[in-house]
C-alpha cells in the first residue's frame, strides 16, 4: 500500500506541465463554452429556457450529445496514449523498471492516474455546464435562475454511462501505447476504431464495437440487439478483457527497457 | 564472497546470434569494476541482464548474496544505475526528476539537494531539463543512481557526452563515493585509458565473451607471459639449434628468432653463451607491452 501510494505519487507528477493537462481543461470547458456563448448571442430566447421545467435536462443533454459524439473519445484517446506513453518519450522505462518496484503497482498506478485525469475532466464538463445554464441569470436583469428542481440523480446516472463507455477506450489505448514505442500506432489505431465505430452506428450489430458505447447512448437502444440485457455490460466486459490482456504483455515482456 | 556475481550468463536476441556466452562477472564488494569491451561486445546486454531489464535465458545473477529471480526488489531498493543513456523526464527540472524517484525509493528528502550539489547542478533551478546539455543530463542521471545512497552502483558508459574536465570530475566523484561511503561500482566502457585510471578490478568482454577478468596487474602479468624476445644473429640456424638444445622453444620468422620472454638473467645467460659459441647478435628487442597493447590484444583475439 506504501509502495502504491509512492508510485501513484511519482506517477501524479509526471503529468506536470503536459499536454494531458490542456486536453482534460481544454476538453472539459469547451462544449460548455461554446454554448455558453450561443445563449449569450440568443439572448432573447433565455428567459423562456429558463422558465421551461425541462431546461436543465434540455441543456444538459445538448452539451452531452456533442461531447458524447466526438470530443470525449477523441480526448480519451489523446489523454490515454500521452499518459501512457511518457516513459517511452522520455527513454525512462529501463530508469523505472530498475525502481525497486512491483511491475503491478506500476502498471496499477498509470492505470489509476489516467481514469484520475478522465474524473477530473468530467468534474469540470459538468461544472462549467451548470455554468452554461445559470450563468446568464447573473448576466441579465431580466433573466431568473432555472426554476425547475436540479436533477442531481439523472446527472449522476449519466455521468456514469458515459465513464463506463469510455473504459473500453481507455484499457485498449493503454494495451496500444504499452506495446508499441511508436506514438502514432496508438493514436492512429484509435482514430481509426473510433470513425470505424461511426459507421457502425447504423450497423444492426454496432453494440459490439468498442469505442461506439458513448455515440450509442443516443441510438435510443438499452438492450444487447433483440435480447433483454443491459448494453452497459459491454464496455465493462471489454474494459476487463483489454486491461487483463494489456497486463499480461506488459508482466511479460522480454525486453522492459 | 563478490558483491555481485554471475554464473553462466548467456543471452540471444535472435537464435542464429549468440550475443552473449557464459559470463561469469565476479565484482568483490568495495571494488571499482570496469567492465571493457569494444562497441557490440555485450556490455550494456550484461548490465540489463543483471538488473532484470531483460529476462534472463541462460545461467544466474547474484547481487548482495541474493539471487535477482527471487529477490528482485530487495536487491533494487540498494542498487543505482545508469544504463545507455539518461533516463530523465524531459519536461520536469532536475529537482522533480529527484523529488518523483525520492517518492519511490522512500529515502530522505535532503539527499535531493545533496546529490544535486554533489554533481554540481544545485544552481540549475526551474530549467526544465530539455534544456540542459548533454553534459548536465548526464549528471543528472549519476544524481538519480545515487539519490537513494545505493550499495552498488551500474553505470553503463556514464562518461558519454561529457567534456575532458566533465570526465575528470566524474572519475573523481566516482573514485571519492567510492573510497569515502563504500560504495561498490561496476562501470561500464569501451575505453581503456578511462577505466585504467579509476578501476581497481577489470572484465574484459569481447564478442560476448569474457576474455579475462582480474586486478590489473594480474592482466598485466598475463600479457607478459604471452611476451616475447626477437633475436637476430649472424647465424640463425645455428642459434636456434643451440638453443633447442637448452629446451627454450624457438620459433623462426624470416631473419628472426622469436623466443619467450625471459627472466633478464637467462636472456643476460643466453647471450653470453650465444656469443661463446662464435654467434653474433645484431639485436635483442623485448618489445614494451602497454596495457593498451593488452587490452587490444585481447580484443583481437578471435
Ligand atoms: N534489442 C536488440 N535486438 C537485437 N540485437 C541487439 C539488441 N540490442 C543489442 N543487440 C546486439 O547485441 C550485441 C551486443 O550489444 P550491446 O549493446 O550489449 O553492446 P555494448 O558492448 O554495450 O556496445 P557499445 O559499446 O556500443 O555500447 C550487438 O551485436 C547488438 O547488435
Ligand atoms: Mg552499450
Amino acid at each position: 500500500m506504501k509502495l502504491l501510494t509512492a508510485s501513484l505519487q511519482a506517477e501524479w507528477m509526471k503529468t506536470k506541465r503536459s499536454a494531458a493537462w490542456w486536453l482534460v481543461i481544454t476538453g472539459g470547458l469547451l462544449i460548455p463554452v461554446i454554448l455558453l456563448i450561443g445563449r449569450f448571442y440568443n439572448h432573447e430566447l433565455i428567459p423562456a429556457e429558463n422558465a421551461a421545467p425541462i431546461v436543465w435536462t434540455k441543456f444538459y443533454s445538448r452539451a452531452w450529445n456533442y461531447m458524447g459524439n466526438l470530443l470525449l473519445p477523441m480526448g480519451v484517446i489523446l489523454v490515454t496514449s500521452l499518459v501512457a506513453q511518457v516513459e517511452v518519450r522520455n527513454n525512462t522505462w529501463k530508469q523505472l523498471h530498475t525502481a525497486p518496484l512491483p511491475y503491478s503497482i506500476i502498471f496499477l498506478s498509470k492505470l489509476t492516474v489516467i481514469l484520475s485525469l478522465l474524473l477530473l475532466g468530467f468534474v469540470l464538463f459538468n461544472l462549467a455546464t451548470f455554468g452554461m445554464i445559470t450563468l446568464p441569470a447573473v448576466f441579465y436583469q431580466d433573466v431568473f435562475f432555472p426554476k425547475a428542481p436540479f436533477p442531481f440523480k439523472g446527472m449522476l446516472l449519466g455521468n456514469a454511462k458515459f465513464f463506463l463507455d469510455m473504459l473500453p477506450i481507455v484499457a485498449f489505448q493503454f494495451l496500444l501505447s504499452l506495446q508499441f514505442r511508436n506514438f502514432l500506432i496508438p493514436i492512429g489505431a484509435g482514430f481509426g476504431l473510433y470513425v470505424a465505430s461511426m459507421i457502425g452506428m447504423n450497423w444492426k450489430y454496432g453494440y459490439i464495437l468498442p469505442y461506439i458505447y458513448s455515440s450509442y447512448e443516443f441510438s435510443g437502444k438499452s438492450t444487447i440487439g433483440a435480447t433483454q440485457f443491459n448494453f452497459h455490460w459491454l464496455p465493462a466486459i471489454y474494459c476487463l478483457l483489454f486491461t487483463g490482456i494489456s497486463y499480461i504483455i506488459y508482466l511479460t515482456k522480454a525486453d522492459k527497457t | 564472497m563478490y558483491l555481485l556475481e554471475t554464473e553462466g550468463l548467456s543471452y540471444q536476441f535472435r537464435k542464429e546470434e549468440t550475443v552473449l556466452n557464459n559470463i561469469q562477472l565476479q565484482v568483490p564488494e568495495g571494488s571499482i569494476y570496469g567492465f571493457l569491451g569494444p562497441n557490440g561486445a555485450g556490455k550494456t546486454t550484461t548490465l540489463k541482464l543483471v538488473l532484470g531489464l531483460l529476462r534472463k535465458q541462460k545461467g544466474r545473477v547474484r547481487i548482495f548474496g541474493k539471487d535477482l529471480d527471487f529477490d528482485r526488489l530487495s536487491i533494487l531498493q540498494q542498487t543505482g544505475s545508469l544504463i545507455e543513456s539518461p533516463s530523465l523526464y524531459l519536461h520536469l527540472t532536475a529537482r522533480e526528476n529527484l523529488l518523483l524517484y525520492q517518492r519511490i525509493y522512500q529515502c530522505n528528502p535532503n539527499r535531493i539537494s545533496y546529490v544535486l550539489e554533489l554533481t554540481g547542478l544545485s544552481h540549475t533551478g526551474n530549467k526544465r531539463c530539455s534544456s540542459f546539455s548533454l553534459g548536465m543530463n548526464q549528471r543528472l542521471a549519476i544524481a538519480v543512481a545515487l539519490l537513494h545512497n545505493p550499495r552498488l552502483l551500474i553505470l553503463d558508459e556514464p562518461t558519454n557526452g561529457l567534456d575532458p574536465s566533465g570526465i575528470i570530475e566524474m572519475r573523481e566523484l566516482l573514485r571519492s563515493i567510492n573510497r569515502n561511503m563504500g560504495i561498490t561500482i561496476l562501470i561500464s566502457s569501451h575505453l581503456l585509458s578511462e577505466i585504467e585510471k579509476l578501476a581497481t578490478h577489470t572484465g574484459i568482454i569481447n564478442n560476448g565473451s569474457l576474455v579475462f577478468q582480474g586486478t590489473f596487474s594480474q592482466l598485466m602479468q598475463q600479457q607478459q607471459a604471452a611476451c616475447s624476445l626477437f633475436y637476430k644473429t649472424s647465424d640463425n640456424l645455428a642459434a636456434q639449434t643451440f638453443l633447442r638444445q637448452r629446451n627454450i622453444v624457438v620459433d623462426m620468422d624470416q631473419d628472426t628468432l622469436i623466443l619467450p620472454l625471459l627472466p633478464r638473467e637467462e636472456i643476460a645467460r643466453i647471450n653470453r653463451e650465444l656469443m661463446k659459441e662464435g654467434i653474433d647478435l645484431f639485436q635483442v628487442h623485448a618489445p614494451e607491452t602497454s596495457l593498451e597493447q593488452t587490452f587490444m590484444n585481447l580484443i583481437n583475439q578471435n
